[in-house]
């Protein structure tokens, strides 16, 4: 079916970006140089599209690129899943990582879900990775911690190393299970730990683990 | 005869199905710079496009076994960055952002004899080309930056082929109005 002249020319002006680009098909492509030969006005078209381009690759060439910590996140998410042997693993370790307990309630398995489903979709901005413990110790007081965004792997390392501390897993959604001591503390115990670690420069937030 | 970029990303994309994650970092060499700049366009934060780009190739790793080959992998990895932006903008409620880029036009429009100059002509495209909405922006970019074409454009929005070329009508439309309203009249549409 032939288009009448005046879709042909409309049809011709769409495609221009396209044809500006060199992006478009052969058929269209003659389709476009043939209106352009027809009616010369759409030679001004094609000037405006080719500033317009012209000025949306400058525009994007000015933008920069990723800093090295977007890499660093991937690269933490390819790693953790490396140490993950099998499925059944991941989820207890995620029961573990949120202080649930071995016997989650309903509850409690809800929030694992909305928790497991925040770490499935996005690694945070702080990001830095750490290397945590190829075996996990089943002594000590486990602790939630986020670190302060401008924290330091060695202002960290030194935390951990001056409260005996060691990472578990981590980071999980921002969050690190982390490790004090090498006995089980008491409730009272347990908070006081909290309490100090909250005070720490370095530290964003903290609560309690749930223990093995 | 020598391999395509296309080629090459394939490539990358197999080894990486079989759990190579220096694949990874060769697919983020090749893609993250487009990626963040595509994201930084629709978002306006350089934060949220990071995580964006973070987020996306992280769920290359994830979900490598899925990917099916039927586009390219830089259509494929465009798609995701659109859904991961779209999602936040949706979050940080788009239509405050419209407002603000309305009562920005409104500013330069006052001041129009001031800055059309010749010299300044492609500053005063760049700046429109800034203040068109996210659907606008998105196209122009998708044409003019990225390289798409109109089938692989519709594959990245979820939208018809017809839509594509009507919406990248109406951007140009939008740029074309803006830049009359900052003093630049071009004559078109």
């Amino acid at each position: 079916m032939t288009m009448n002249p005046n879709d042909e020319r409309d049809e011709a002006e769409t495609l221009l970006p396209w044809y500006a680009k060199g992006t478009l098909d052969a058929v269209n492509r003659l389709r476009v140089e043939e209106a352009l030969s027809r009616w010369p006005e759409l030679r001004e078209s094609l000037r405006l599209v080719e500033e317009d381009r012209n000025e949306t690759i400058a525009l994007n060439e000015g933008l920069g690129a990723p800093s090295p910590e977007a890499w660093a996140r991937i690269f933490a998410v390819t790693a953790a899943e490396q140490r993950r042997p099998t499925v059944s693993a991941r989820l207890l370790s995620l029961v573990r990582v949120f202080g649930l307990g071995a016997e989650p309630n309903p509850t409690r398995l809800a929030w694992i879900g909305a928790a497991a489903a925040v770490v499935a979709l996005a690694p945070s901005r702080s990001g830095a990775t750490y290397q945590t413990a190829t075996a996990k110790s089943k002594e000590g007081a486990e602790v939630l911690i986020t670190f302060a965004p401008g924290a330091r792997i060695s202002d960290i390392s030194a935390f951990l190393k001056e409260r005996h501390g060691s990472i578990d897993e981590g980071p999980r959604n921002n969050w690190y299970s982390v490790r004090f001591g090498n006995r089980r503390l008491s409730t009272e115990e347990t908070n006081a730990l909290v309490e100090e670690l909250r005070a720490s420069p370095i530290v964003q937030s903290v609560q309690p683990g749930g223990g093995d | 005869m020598s391999p395509t970029a296309a080629d090459w990303d394939n490539e990358l994309i197999a080894r990486i199905r079989a759990g190579d994650q220096l694949a990874l970092r060769a697919l983020y060499g090749r893609h993250s710079v487009k990626v963040f700049r595509f994201a930084l366009r629709l978002l306006r934060s350089e934060p949220s496009a990071e995580d964006v780009v973070s987020e996306v190739f992280a769920d290359v790793w994830r979900n490598r076994g899925n990917f099916e080959g039927r586009s390219e992998a830089s259509t494929w990895l465009l798609a995701m960055t659109r859904n991961k932006a779209y999602s936040i903008l949706r979050r940080k409620r788009e239509q405050e952002l419209d407002d603000e880029t309305a009562a920005e036009t409104e500013d330069q429009a006052d001041n129009s004899e001031v800055v059309l100059q010749k010299k300044n002509k492609g500053k005063i495209l760049r700046a429109c080309i800034e203040r068109l909405s996210a659907e606008h922006r998105e196209v122009i970019d998708l044409v003019y930056y990225q390289d798409k074409t109109i089938e692989q454009i519709a594959l990245i929005v979820g939208a018809p082929e017809g839509t594509v070329k009507t919406r990248m009508f109406y951007a140009r439309k939008k740029l074309s109005e803006l830049a009359k309203a900052a003093g630049l009249d071009r004559g078109w549409p």
